[in-house]
């Protein structure tokens, strides 16, 4: 609070028949008595019928160095279970790869593969020994040209188209 | 009561074994204080008592989350302030009477109040107060009855420096011209 002397000066450069009417600085009002007594058994009584209300946490407390990890502790205890979950199921249940493919039948396999036989390549299969390589005949362009003209009147234009 | 510091009060507050009796230490710190910015306003204690009872629940209420970013009298006064301005503000919607009108009621009202005991001047006083608009009356309350520092109004109001400096010399103005001229 600044010092009323510095308020009075204020105002007295202001407004300086204000300034001198020091009397008016008392308001006149006046309250009943034993009014703040009363006021705050009142006031108490009506607080006393309404449920306490909590506090929440404030940013400018400082927490303390370890509430990081403390609040990170139910993510660690998750992780745990996770990894215990894991590793049980390598632990209990160790089947392999081929094992669980002795369980597919040839037929469930034939059958896969027909399903899906566009989805595998063919360089892969023959990898795989699944597709036996054709050799890839050869043609000779001056040949077929010879053949064409020979055999031009014989053959028809559907059979032409087909073959262009 | 031993007096307590914002602080302590703060404290006992946010500690649910010793809230009644921080709260308690916050009634005896601020309510009379509270009570006389908001009767200024109000000028009716009857109003000023239903406001403050108001205020002071709402306090209640809402301390236990009260953050601390301002001081806890900003915090306080700020309640008070609104509070006021809001019963004031629908009051006067309700009331249908004409400013000269409500000059004579005031005096009226004033003179048969039995908690004004105020000289010619202190009711002139009152009558030129009642002619601002509302927020020049709360800046040259705060500044001239509260003696309130131009920060401590800025915070509460939430208005600058210079707006209020503008605002008091201005009411400061106009009520020493109506008290002059009302004043023998």
């Amino acid at each position: 609070m600044e010092p009323s002397k510095d308020i009075q000066k204020e105002l007295a450069e202001t407004a300086p028949f204000l300034a001198r009417l020091s009397e008016s600085k008392k308001s006149g009002f006046q309250v009943p008595e034993h009014y703040f007594e009363q006021l705050s058994a009142g006031v108490l009584e009506q607080v006393a019928l309404i449920p306490k209300p909590q506090p929440v946490s404030h940013a400018t407390e400082k927490a303390p160095w370890y509430s990081t990890f403390l609040r990170l502790r139910w993510v660690g205890g998750l992780a745990a279970i996770l990894l215990g979950l894991v590793v049980s199921m390598y632990v209990f249940n160790p089947s392999t790869s081929d094992e669980q493919l002795i369980e597919i039948t040839a037929l469930e396999a034939t059958q896969y593969l027909n399903d899906h036989l566009d989805d595998f390549e063919t360089a892969l299969m023959v990898q795989e020994g699944l597709l036996v390589p054709t050799e890839t005949l050869e043609l000779d362009e001056r040949a077929v040209q010879q053949y064409l003209e020979q055999n031009i009147d014989d053959i028809d234009v559907a059979t032409l188209e087909s073959l262009l | 009561m031993e007096k307590h510091s914002d602080q302590e009060i703060l404290a006992f507050i946010r500690n649910p074994v010793n809230m009644e009796y921080g709260f308690r230490c916050l009634l005896a710190n601020y309510q009379e204080r509270l009570y006389w910015h908001i009767r200024r306003m109000a000028i009716d204690h009857e109003d000023a008592n239903d406001i403050l009872q108001n205020v002071l629940l709402k306090v209640y209420r809402s301390i236990a989350n009260f953050r601390g970013d301002a001081q806890l009298f900003t915090w306080l006064y700020r309640i008070a302030t609104n509070e006021t301005l809001t019963f004031l503000n629908k009051k006067q919607k309700k009331s249908t009477v004409a400013l000269e009108s409500e000059l004579t009621n005031l005096e009226e009202k004033l003179k048969a109040d039995p908690y004004f005991d105020g000289s010619a001047v202190q009711l002139e006083l009152q009558k030129a107060l009642a002619q601002l608009p509302e927020k020049q009356r709360l800046v040259f309350n705060m500044r001239y009855f509260e003696e309130l520092s131009y920060k401590e109004i800025s915070e509460i109001l939430e208005t600058s420096v210079g707006a209020l400096k503008a605002s008091y010399h201005h009411a400061a103005k106009k009520i020493e011209a109506y008290v002059k001229a009302n004043v023998g």
